[in-house]
């Protein structure tokens, strides 16, 4: 589980990083100045990014049996600028204070 | 068996696929012809869109496919804000209790099979890791 939150962290910091570059550097760029390189490159890197924060998002919400609005977060957040850091802290905090449950049959670290 | 297919959750997952995942599929045939009209980036989001449907049909499947227990136990402690639940099941080292016998090889072997089984579940489908 421990393993799995790191992961999620680590992608959605970085993600959250990469679409703030994206939209707030990249595409005032391409239509304000006409430069469209950071868009070009930072484009399909975010993309795949993505995936993966997708699949490591998907994973820790299968370990920590997350509830449909938990995981229609945790989408949202590759998506709109910012909202990766908010949804990272309230996912985690869930996590933490076990709400998100830990499954029967486990038992508990920490 | 096919009870779960039907609740008013799995209705919910339903139709939030059926619209989610040809979405994508059709978002993604979008981009093909878009990259196919000269812009390459759009390559990339060729790819991209049907991995999303892919990830949104197996999402679907394992939330579908989920403990219905495990459900009312969620449920219950959202309601309550407790974290620990009574149904909790033995830990596995309260379970497998090691007895010396004298024979060294079979104590091995005992000492073997309590670490597998400290070391968690088998795998299931809905648990493909076994290792939570």
């Amino acid at each position: 589980m421990n393993a799995s939150m790191r992961r999620y962290r680590v992608m959605a910091y970085i993600v959250g990083v990469a679409l703030i570059i994206l939209v707030l550097v990249g595409v005032p760029l391409q239509y304000a100045a006409g430069e469209s390189i950071v868009v070009t490159v930072v484009g399909p890197i975010h993309g795949i990014l993505y995936i993966i924060y997708l699949l490591s998002a998907l994973d820790l919400a299968r370990r920590a049996r997350f509830s449909i609005p938990q995981m229609i977060a945790m989408v949202c957040a590759g998506l709109v600028p910012f909202l990766a850091f908010v949804v990272e802290r309230w996912i985690t905090s869930q996590v933490e204070k076990g709400s998100a449950g830990s499954s029967p049959g486990t038992p508990r670290s920490q | 068996m096919w009870k779960r297919w039907l609740t008013p959750r799995s209705m919910l997952l339903h139709l939030a696929v059926l619209i989610v995942a040809p979405g994508c599929l059709i978002a993604g045939w979008w981009q093909m012809t878009v990259a196919l009209s000269g812009n390459y980036l759009s390559f990339v989001y060729t790819v991209e869109w049907p991995v999303f449907a892919v990830l949104a049909v197996v999402m679907w499947w394992q939330l579908i496919n989920e403990d219905p227990g495990q459900i009312r136990e969620r449920k219950q402690k959202r309601g309550s804000g407790e974290s620990s639940s009574p149904s909790e099941r033995l830990a596995p080292e309260e379970v497998t209790s090691q007895v010396a016998t004298g024979d060294d090889e079979l104590d091995a072997y005992n000492g073997y099979l309590a670490s597998l089984a400290a070391r968690g579940r088998s795998k299931t489908w809905r648990d493909p890791w076994g290792d939570r």
